[in-house]
């Protein structure tokens, strides 16, 4: 056996609906874990949003509305895609946009990282600078922690959505050619 | 990881995005429009639009001589949009503001944490912590007026927190609101008088 076949084996064993689960609730108790803090004090969340020095994201650009807007809609979407992957309702959607809000947040870490921004303190969990845990807060810990969250998202997606829609159009071919032969079952008979 | 996603990009035809792009949408307009109910809600909102654009780098900028004599009066209310005034919150030199809390009339603000006003603090300061603001300015602004003439000030002049804490005062309409140039460090260096309990 391949390698490459033992490690898709390896995959299509762990992705049964009980791992999945389980991802989506790891997925979502990050996103409650992460939320509470820049919902209950935005004005502190939105200096950590200045830190990160997006272009268009300062306080002068359209009188700071597109920092308020990232500033209150992050946090809320962390809250909401946290309930949609506990429910299961709009799973595809919530997957897309939790694969892409991890990619974002990727981005910008490492743009920080990259530019050298003074962006000890991430801010992804505690808006409260030395008050959360030191090793949640690190911007290289995150970069990591965002890497696996955003992989986790791609690889439920994929086999929530992609790989059973592969699958069963490998199996329509024989369905749809005994389908199409009714006499050939009638002959069988 | 690379061949998941090429995987996916090429299987497109097979597995079409687009059911998840609408949820997606959906999702995210749903969201907006409850966040923004939120903020609504609170106590106090978070401004859409800073008035004026005054950022703390602007109020740096328009800082006053070190002398703090062109900020020393009291700032009108209610000054017309696009006037200088209305640009955000100014600089206040110690001097100048030792003087303006002479008259009595001045709320003097600590935005930093309780632990480090705990540690000292200047005379007569009440604590607002930045990091607390959303919980804690309703009861400190039960106290205050709209022309009140209020100094924030926090560590020192590298600190960001009396600048934030102004612009959201100077935001709500407290017009007449300053930063204490330098900070608590540069107070207590010019002899000023720190409260040690």
């Amino acid at each position: 056996m391949s390698r490459r076949s033992r490690c898709r084996g390896w995959s299509e064993a762990l992705a049964g609906r009980a791992s999945l689960l389980a991802i989506r609730l790891a997925l979502a108790a990050v996103f409650f874990l992460a939320c509470r803090d820049k919902l209950l004090h935005p004005r502190a969340f939105r200096s950590f949003v200045l830190r990160y020095e997006v272009p268009g994201f300062d306080l002068t650009t359209l009188g700071g509305l597109p920092t308020a807007l990232a500033t209150l809609l992050v946090p809320m979407l962390e809250l909401v895609l946290g309930v949609l992957l506990v429910s299961g309702l709009a799973l595809q959607g919530t997957l897309l946009l939790t694969a892409l809000l991890y990619a974002g947040f990727l981005g910008l870490l490492i743009q920080a990282k990259l530019r050298g921004l003074d962006v000890a303190s991430c801010g992804c969990f505690s808006v409260h600078e030395g008050q959360g845990p030191a090793l949640l807060e690190s911007v290289v810990v995150h970069i990591v922690l965002d890497s696996l969250l955003l992989a986790l998202a791609l690889w439920v997606y994929w086999h929530s959505f992609v790989a059973p829609r592969r699958r069963e159009a490998g199996a329509t071919p024989r369905s749809a050619a005994v389908a199409i032969t009714p006499g050939r079952a009638a002959s069988d008979a | 990881m690379l061949d998941l996603v090429l995987s996916m990009l090429a299987s497109r035809r097979r597995a079409p995005l687009r059911r998840g792009v609408v949820e997606a949408v959906w999702i995210l307009v749903l969201t907006a429009a409850v966040a923004l109910a939120y903020n609504r809600a609170r106590p106090v909102p978070l401004p859409l639009v800073t008035r004026g654009g005054g950022s703390s780098a602007a109020a740096v900028e328009a800082a006053p001589s070190p002398d703090g004599a062109a900020s020393a009066g009291p700032i009108e209310p209610g000054p017309a949009e696009g006037s200088p005034a209305v640009r955000g919150p100014q600089e206040i030199a110690p001097e100048a503001a030792a003087a303006a809390l002479q008259d009595g009339m001045t709320l003097l603000l600590d935005a930093r944490d309780p632990e480090d006003y705990a540690a000292g603090h200047l005379p007569g300061a009440v604590n607002l912590p930045y990091n607390q603001f959303e919980t804690q300015v309703v009861e400190v602004a039960a106290r205050m007026f709209p022309e009140q003439r209020v100094i924030c000030y926090c560590e020192g002049g590298d600190c960001e927190l009396s600048h934030d804490l102004a612009r959201e005062l100077f935001a709500m309409g407290y017009t007449n609101t300053f930063v204490l140039a330098g900070g608590l460090q540069l107070w207590a260096e010019q002899g000023g008088e720190v409260v040690v309990p």
